[in-house]
C-alpha cells in the first residue's frame, strides 16, 4: 500500500461528487471501490478484499456517513458473491469494474423506478405532509404533478437548519402546490393530512429509518391519527444495523451541529443541543417505496440476505 | 355456432377501447370466443367468487396457450400482460383472475430462466422452485442487471409450462383438501370458534376437524345477504354444535369466543385483507378480546397490490333492495321528494395488524411474511399489467390509460 493511496481515494470521491451533483455517498462510494479495484495489483480475491477495506476507512475518515457504509457492504457484498460464481480472479475483477461502472447510473435509475411505484399512492385531491429535503421525495412528488393529480403539499421546517425552506423552493420549481409549517404545527395539522412522505438516510435491518430529525415525532403523531407515513429509499440505503433506541444510532449516522453561536437570539448557546437525525421504529411505518419495490418494513431485513 | 351467435348478439357488453384491446390479442377464432365467453360471465357476474373465477380463468390458459402458437418465452409473456390487463379491466372486483395469470407468467419465466442458465440439475427436481432464481429485483442484484427480454426460443418450454398449468388446476382442485389438511393443529375439543358469513375453505376445514375434535361453531349471519344461514346449516348437518347469531351480536359473544376463524375474498400485499362487509367489525372485536383471528385462504387469492393504489378493487356495491325492497323506497319517495339513498357495500377491508394467521395450501404464515411468499410465486415484473411491450419511461397525462402498440401485433401468439 504505498503512502499516495489514501488521497487518490479521497480524490477520487470528491470528483465523483463533483462531477454529478445528484449523486448519493453510497454510489460514489461503489464508484470509488471499482476505481480503486481498477488499479489494484492484487492477484488474489484476499489481497483485494484487503484493499477494498483499506480503501473504506479512508472514507471514512474524509465523511462520516452512513451511506457510505451501506455502499461500502452493498460492494463486497456483491465481490464476495461475484468470486464464487467466477472462481478466475481475473475474470471476476473485470465483470466487477464492468459492473461497478454502470452502478453510477444507479442513482437516477433507482429513483426514476421509485417515482413510478409511487406514483399510484398519491391519489387526486390528498393533503401529504414531507418532511425534511429529500431528492427522491421531490422527484416523486414532480411526477405525480407532471401527471396531472391534484394535492397538496405540506412542508415542515425542519429545524435547525430550516431544510424545510429549500424544500419549498424546489417543489415551487417543480409545480407542485405546497406550503410551509413550523414543525411545532404538525399535531394541529395531523387531522387534516392524508398522508406522510418522507425519505430516509438510511434504513435499518428491522425496517426502522435514520431521517432527518423531527421524523419519530410526526411518525408518532401520525399512528396516532391512523394517517399512513411512507418512505422512500433507495435500495443501497440498506444497512446492516439494528438500532432498539435513539443511542443506539450507528456513529456514522449521528451528527450534532452548532447553531450560529454569535445570533443574539438565542439565549445560551452552549446549552443547545442539536441532532441532526433520529431513528424512527418501524411500527410507525406503512411502506418502503424502495427501487426493490413495495415493501413492507419486515421485509427489508429478507431483502438484505438476499 | 352457437357461441359465434350469442357473442355477436352481446357484442354491446365490450366498450370500443376493449373490444380494440380484445382485437390486439391477435388469438384464433375459437379461442377468442373462450376469452369472450370468460369477459362476459366476468362483466355480468355470472361466475362469482374468487374460486370460481381462478378455475375459470386458470382453464382458460391452459386452452389458449396449448392451441396457440408461440415459440419464444416474449411472445407468451406480452400476450398474458394484455389478457390480465383487459380481465382486470372488465371485473376490477374479481382480483384471482388476475392472480392465476400472474402464477402462468412466473411459470413461464421460470422455466425460461432454468433452460437459459443452463441448469439441468433444476430442471430435473421441479420442485425446487424455492430454492431457484430470486424473481424480481434484489439487493445482491443491483450491481448485475440482468436485461433479459425473454426473447430466445427454447424447444420444451411450451410443453412445461403447460404441465404446470395443468398441476395448477389440480392444485385448485385439490384446495379444499390442503387447507384442511392442519386443521386438527388448529382446533382443540370444547373450543368456541366463530365464522363469518359462507366460505367453502372454512366449512370443509371445519368438517375435516370435527372428524377428530369435539368442538362447536358460532356463525354470523352477514347480513345482508345472510350467507351464514347456509353455513348454519351445512354444519349442523355434519353434526357441529352450531349456533346462529345476528352480526349486532358479535361483540357480545366474542368474550365467550376461543378462536375466529373465516375465509376471505382476497389478501393484499401487506397482508390485510378484501373480505365479506362486515369483516373489519368482527376483527375488531376480535382484537379487543385478544381472540385469535385466522383466515383460510388459497394461495390463488394472494395479491401484489396495496388497498390504497386499487381502491377499484374494493367497490362492489350489490343491489340495495337486499335492504330496502323497492316498494318501501316508493313509499318513502311520496313523502319525502328527495327519498332516501342506499348503499349495500359487497366487501370490507381488513387490515394486517388485526389478523394473527393465514392457513393455506402452501402452508401456515403470519401476515408479515406475506411479502417473502408473494416474491417466491410471482415475479416483480408483473406485479401490474403493462399495456405496452416497452417499459415505462413517458410522463404523458393518464399514466394508467391504454396505449395500444399496434407494432408488437406480430409477437403476440
Amino acid at each position: 500500500m504505498s503512502a499516495e493511496e489514501p488521497s487518490f481515494v479521497c480524490q477520487t470521491f470528491t470528483r465523483i461528487m463533483e462531477q454529478n451533483s445528484d449523486t448519493s455517498y453510497a454510489v460514489a462510494t461503489v464508484g470509488v471501490l471499482t476505481e480503486v479495484l481498477k488499479r489494484s495489483q492484487s492477484t488474489t480475491m484476499m489481497g483485494a478484499q484487503g484493499e477494498l477495506r483499506e480503501a473504506y476507512k479512508e472514507l471514512q475518515k474524509l465523511h462520516t456517513n452512513i451511506t457510505i457504509k451501506s455502499g461500502f457492504q452493498l460492494f463486497i457484498l456483491f465481490v464476495t458473491r461475484s468470486f464464487e460464481e467466477n472462481p478466475d480472479f481475473n475474470e471476476c475483477k473485470r465483470v466487477l469494474i464492468e459492473r461497478g461502472e454502470k452502478f453510477m447510473e444507479m442513482t437516477q435509475k433507482a429513483r426514476t423506478r421509485i417515482s413510478h411505484l409511487g406514483n399510484p399512492f398519491i391519489r387526486d385531491n390528498i393533503r401529504i405532509l414531507v418532511h425534511g429535503h429529500s431528492k427522491v421525495v421531490v422527484q416523486l412528488l414532480s411526477y405525480a404533478a407532471a401527471c396531472h393529480k391534484r394535492f397538496h403539499v405540506l412542508v415542515t421546517e425542519s429545524r435547525p437548519d430550516n431544510a424545510g425552506w429549500h424544500m419549498l423552493n424546489t417543489l415551487a420549481k417543480h409545480n407542485v402546490p405546497a406550503e410551509l409549517i413550523t414543525d411545532t404545527a404538525v399535531g394541529f395539522y395531523m387531522e387534516t393530512i392524508d398522508l406522510v412522505l418522507v425519505g430516509a438516510e438510511a434504513v435499518m435491518e428491522n425496517g426502522g429509518i435514520i431521517n432527518k430529525i423531527g421524523t419519530f415525532q410526526i411518525a408518532m403523531a401520525a399512528k396516532e391519527f391512523n394517517k399512513p407515513m411512507y418512505v422512500t429509499a433507495e435500495s443501497y440505503k440498506f444497512v446492516r444495523a439494528y438500532p432498539l433506541n435513539q443511542r443506539d444510532i450507528p456513529s456514522g449516522a449521528q451528527r450534532f451541529v452548532d447553531l450560529n453561536p454569535s445570533s443574539a437570539e438565542i439565549p445560551c448557546p452552549s446549552h443547545f443541543v442539536n441532532p441532526l437525525n433520529d431513528y424512527t421504529p418501524p411500527k410507525f411505518i406503512r411502506l418502503l417505496i424502495t427501487d426493490l419495490g413495495v415493501l413492507t418494513p419486515s421485509v427489508v431485513s429478507d431483502e438484505l440476505i438476499k | 355456432l352457437l357461441f359465434v351467435i350469442l357473442s355477436t348478439f352481446c357484442f354491446s357488453l365490450l366498450e370500443m377501447e376493449e373490444e380494440e384491446y380484445l382485437a390486439a390479442l391477435n388469438l384464433e377464432e375459437k379461442n377468442l370466443i373462450l376469452v369472450r365467453r370468460l369477459l362476459y360471465s366476468l362483466r355480468r357476474r355470472k361466475i362469482r367468487g374468487s374460486y370460481e373465477v381462478a378455475k375459470q380463468t386458470a382453464k382458460l390458459l391452459k386452452e389458449i396457450l396449448d392451441t396457440e402458437e408461440w415459440n419464444t418465452a416474449q411472445q407468451a409473456i406480452n400476450f398474458l400482460h394484455k389478457l390480465g390487463f383487459l380481465l382486470s379491466k372488465i371485473q376490477p372486483v374479481e382480483l384471482s383472475s388476475g392472480n392465476i395469470i400472474r402464477r402462468v407468467l412466473f411459470f413461464i419465466r421460470d422455466w425460461y430462466l432454468k433452460y437459459k442458465s443452463g441448469n439441468f440439475k433444476q430442471l430435473e427436481n421441479r420442485d425446487d422452485r424455492k430454492t431457484g432464481l430470486a424473481s424480481g429485483p434484489t439487493l445482491r442484484r443491483l450491481l448485475t442487471f440482468d436485461d433479459d427480454d425473454f426473447s430466445t426460443p427454447f424447444e420444451d418450454l411450451k410443453a412445461q409450462v403447460i404441465d404446470d398449468i395443468v398441476e395448477l388446476l389440480d392444485e385448485l382442485d385439490g384446495l379444499y383438501h390442503s387447507v384442511s389438511e392442519e386443521a386438527n393443529h388448529h382446533i382443540h375439543s370444547k373450543e368456541i370458534i366463530m365464522t363469518y358469513g359462507r366460505s367453502n375453505t372454512v366449512v370443509e376445514f371445519l368438517k375435516e376437524a370435527a372428524k377428530e375434535r369435539d368442538f362447536s361453531v358460532v356463525v354470523a349471519e352477514c347480513a345482508p345477504s345472510n350467507s351464514g344461514h347456509l353455513t348454519a346449516s351445512n354444519l349442523s348437518q355434519h353434526e357441529i354444535d352450531t349456533t346462529l347469531i345476528p352480526d349486532s351480536a358479535i361483540f357480545a359473544m366474542m368474550a365467550r369466543v376461543n378462536k375466529v376463524i373465516v375465509g376471505t375474498h382476497a389478501v393484499l400485499a401487506d397482508g390485510g385483507l378484501i373480505g365479506s362487509s362486515g369483516l373489519r367489525m368482527l376483527a375488531q372485536a376480535a382484537k379487543y378480546y385478544s381472540v385469535p383471528f385466522v383466515v383460510c385462504a388459497g394461495m390463488y387469492k394472494i395479491c401484489p397490490l396495496y388497498l390504497s393504489t386499487h381502491l377499484d378493487n374494493f367497490l362492489d356495491l350489490n343491489s340495495p333492495s337486499q335492504i330496502l325492497n323497492f316498494e318501501e323506497v316508493d313509499r318513502i319517495t311520496k313523502s319525502n321528494q328527495n327519498g332516501v339513498t342506499v348503499q349495500n357495500p359487497g366487501l370490507d377491508f381488513v387490515p394486517p395488524e388485526l389478523v394473527s394467521l393465514f392457513l393455506t395450501n402452501a402452508g401456515t404464515f403470519s401476515p408479515s411474511y406475506i411479502s417473502r411468499v408473494l416474491s417466491e410465486f410471482y415475479f416483480q415484473e408483473d406485479h401490474s399489467f403493462r399495456t405496452i411491450t416497452h417499459s415505462h419511461s413517458q410522463h404523458t397525462s393518464g399514466v394508467d390509460s391504454i396505449a395500444i402498440d399496434s407494432s408488437d401485433d406480430e409477437s403476440s401468439p
